[in-house]
């Protein structure tokens, strides 16, 4: 008895999450082993047609405290980042790969008894006047050959910690703010452009465009609009770190320019992943050591495939996964989809019951979904798509709206419902709606590259301040 | 205990890449660019029937030059299936295998077992001073082992060390000189009537490369060739003449890894875009045409060993029995045995297994 009532709350939650309160995080700690690994967590990835431009917005590292210094987040210089493009009706392989290599300088080593020395250095604790810069490089292959560097040295803005960092250790002038400094004005923002007019790069810290209870949903789904409460939204006031790339249409059509219309050989297949080196060796002098060939531990293409249709018993295989075998790894997940079975339990297509009307009921919708699999990669009439895999799929001649592609909606605080979509994908088979209603974020969108919201700020806007 | 499977190692080029398609089969490359007649793709494939399905347009050049009918035989035998393997080598003869690793209780061992896999393995060596063997190699009689092991605490208790234990058994010594260095792969041969070992690993300074020491330990650590393109070096071999081949896992500039060549002092990536197996393992036939890289195959990306022929810069891919194994490790030929290898995989049958592979 108990246990039902648990279910009738899990979907009972999962449509008030898509209603009330936003939608679910993509991928956030969503699999054991990359839970403890946060700088290597790929959270989110967005992509899609704006203007002459692809946009493609990757994210990291989960839940980051604005406050959390004096090491505050940032990428890893242990980890690759990578962003992948397939491109046409075929094929799941890298027709592009962007990889984006960071390295901070060390801080620079000076004698703590030496009186005389100034403020900075590596006797501090204040991470931001310790001296240590972080920069990136991005490599372009092509085909999975003939890397080319696009730019390195790039700098990557910093955390936003507070007006006495702005203005004592960024020196950013007074009456501007962190945000005009390091991304808008263009003397000092961090956008760098791509060599050979192949586009231009952010990388940094942004607002977490999700909003969600997180508490309650992990709760086993309590949600307080279910039994009576009031839902927050638990991702309020966290940053994370994104890879912002803009890049021409041709250059993702493959140096072709983009017919308008949809096309099968023009749509792309985005995800985004992150590498560790196979071994470390952690030394006793503080150092450690990263060896051996790059291991993928996270990957993201669609929102909430990891989090939400992949079993527990395979979610760090998916992480170490490639799209491509993706329907002879995972294919029972996605065709006979748990979520399917848990709302059957909860007696949600029972009559009267707010899936009664789907197509089939349960027993057509538990298992042989190969519309699910359709869907996401784009297979209609339009398209003769025949590749299977987890990647966000954007056609190029079409204007993007999930699933063909995913957007924020500039200068609003909404996005996408793509849980909205997925769920009545899943459940109802796109018959009917889960109950619809406002997605909203915490800050609002950019009208301008990169898109996401400024980062919270850690001195004013950290956790216990309001 | 053993599994014997008789695999047709056919001498087509591409069929070895049967499974892949074009991309895929572009990858390892020669380099610098070489003949056409290399890099595996080849939808037309030779006449062999199994020849490359692969290729598409442009990818690869010539067709394969052979795969009408030229199947020759190779053999591949699980002998060691009770421990976590990184790295094995015969003995001189191929009677016996030894290998690195961990056992089923996650102890460093060094383990001894016969090729023919009719025991299991005995350790020679469990636990400290041991913290993470990496690779093993046999001195050029076989009366002894030498093992490295980057994570074993040197005086600095940072840097790594190089142990050495007679092939029979008995206590562990370490190679001091070595000390510093933080050594992986590692091969033995003779210069000058001694036996030195040629290992690869990083300088106190922080430099990548390969280094030398008598075996003996009785003079200071020589440098082959360090700096760059080496980058992570791990499994390396010597050929007769002094040549060395080098696997270093992450030398590209696409991430992937790198053969590295040092003829004379002189240091030549021969073969980038390598999917390397950890540790890389690397070794030469007993004509020493042909370099066998412990690798993955670059699509499916499972075990494969890269056969790569060092007189047409040719690539082909030894998959067949191994291509549902995911850990691809160490690998050594057995000095006077013929074409016989002890090949690892780390995982292989849930454990790992050390491999006997007798190649025609």
């Amino acid at each position: 008895m108990m246990k039902k009532t648990v279910w009738t709350a899990a979907i009972a939650a999962l449509a008030v999450m898509a209603s009330t309160n936003g939608a679910l995080a993509s991928s956030h700690r969503e699999a054991p082993m990359i839970a403890e690994d946060p700088s290597a967590d790929n959270t989110d990835l967005y992509a899609w047609v704006e203007g002459s431009n692809l946009v493609i917005l990757a994210n990291y590292i989960p839940l980051e405290e604005p406050a959390g210094g004096p090491n505050f987040h940032k990428f890893s210089d242990d980890v690759l980042y990578e962003i992948h493009i397939a491109r046409g009706p075929s094929s799941l392989d890298d027709a592009i790969t962007y990889q984006i290599d960071f390295s901070s300088t060390a801080y620079p080593t000076v004698d703590p008894a030496d009186l005389a020395l100034p403020v900075g250095g590596g006797k501090e604790f204040f991470s931001q006047i310790a001296g240590s810069v972080q920069t990136y490089r991005v490599t372009k292959l092509v085909n999975n050959a003939n890397p080319q560097v696009l730019v390195q040295g790039a700098p990557v803005a910093p955390a936003n910690i507070g007006p006495r960092t702005n203005s004592i250790a960024y020196q950013i002038p007074a009456g501007t703010t962190y945000e005009q400094f390091f991304v808008d004005n263009a003397a000092t923002s961090v956008i760098r452009p791509l060599m050979g007019n192949e586009g231009r790069i952010f990388a940094g810290p942004r607002d977490d465009g999700f909003g969600v209870d997180l508490g309650a949903v992990f709760d086993l789904a309590g949600l307080e609009t279910v039994l009576g409460g009031v839902p927050y939204d638990n991702v309020a006031g966290y940053n994370v770190h994104t890879i912002a790339l803009e890049i021409p249409l041709n250059v993702a059509n493959g140096g072709t320019t983009v017919t308008p219309g949809a096309s099968a050989n023009q749509t792309l297949g985005v995800w985004a992943s992150a590498s560790r080196r196979k071994a470390s060796i952690i030394r006793r002098n503080g150092k450690s050591q990263n060896f051996g060939p790059w291991v993928q531990v996270s990957r993201l293409g669609l929102p909430l495939i990891n989090e939400a249709v992949i079993g527990l018993q395979d979610k760090d295989k998916y992480n170490r996964t490639e799209p491509k075998t993706d329907l002879q790894n995972f294919g029972a997940y996605f065709l006979n989809p748990v979520i399917v079975r848990d709302a059957e339990f909860a007696g949600f297509y029972a009559a009267g019951g707010p899936l009664a009307a789907c197509p089939g009921g349960p027993a057509g919708l538990k298992t042989g979904r190969t519309d699910i699999i359709d869907v996401i990669n784009l297979k209609d009439p339009a398209r003769a798509i025949v590749s299977v895999g987890d990647v966000l799929r954007v056609d190029l001649g079409v204007a993007s709206a999930f699933p063909n592609g995913r957007k924020v909606n500039k200068g609003m605080n909404t996005e996408e419902d793509v849980t909205d979509v997925e769920l009545s994908l899943l459940l109802c088979k796109l018959a009917a709606p889960v109950p619809d209603g406002v997605s909203t974020n915490d800050a609002t969108f950019r009208s301008t590259f990169p898109y996401l919201a400024a980062p919270w700020e850690g001195s004013r806007q950290g956790k216990g301040e309001n | 205990m053993r599994e014997s499977r008789h695999l047709r190692l056919f001498a087509a080029l591409g069929l070895l890449c049967v499974s892949a398609v074009a991309v895929g089969c572009e990858d390892p490359k020669p380099n610098p660019t070489t003949t056409s007649s290399g890099s595996t793709a080849s939808s037309s494939g030779g006449g062999g029937g199994n020849g490359g399905s692969g290729g598409t347009a442009g990818s690869g050049g010539s067709a394969g030059t052979g795969g009408s009918g030229g199947a020759a035989t190779a053999q591949l035998d699980s002998v060691v299936t009770d421990m976590i393997p990184f790295d094995a080598t015969p003995d001189n003869t191929g009677d016996n295998v030894y290998a690195v690793g961990l056992d089923k209780d996650g102890n460093a061992v060094i383990n001894q077992a016969k090729m023919d896999g009719s025991t299991p393995s005995k350790a020679l060596w469990t636990g400290s001073p041991l913290v993470s063997p990496i690779n093993i190699a046999t001195n050029t009689d076989g009366q002894k082992l030498f093992v490295t092991d980057p994570g074993a605490e040197d005086p600095s208790g940072n840097s790594g060390r190089i142990f050495t234990i007679p092939a029979a058994g008995g206590s562990i010594g370490i190679l001091t000189k070595a000390d510093g260095y933080r050594p992986r792969g590692l091969e033995i041969t003779v210069e000058d009537g001694k036996d030195v070992i040629y290992f690869a690993g990083t300088d106190p300074a922080g430099e990548a490369g390969v280094f030398k020491l008598l075996a003996d330990d009785s003079a200071a650590v020589a440098v082959v060739a360090k700096g760059a393109p080496f980058h992570d070096p791990s499994g390396i071999v010597v050929s007769q003449k002094g040549d060395v081949y080098a696997c270093d896992t992450a030398e590209g500039p696409d991430s992937l890894g790198s053969i590295i060549a040092i003829k004379g002092g002189a240091t030549s990536v021969v073969m980038s875009g390598v999917r390397a197996g950890f540790p890389c393992g690397v070794a030469l036939t007993e004509d020493e045409g042909r370099l066998l890289v412990s690798a993955f195959e670059p699509v499916k990306r499972t075990d494969t060993v890269i056969i790569y022929d060092l007189t047409t810069n040719s690539t082909t891919y030894f998959s067949d029995g191994i291509d549902t194994f995911v850990e691809s490790a160490g690998l050594h030929r057995a000095k006077q045995g013929g074409n016989t290898f002890a090949w690892a995989d780390s995982q292989a049958g849930g454990t790992g297994t050390v491999f006997r592979v007798k190649l025609p």
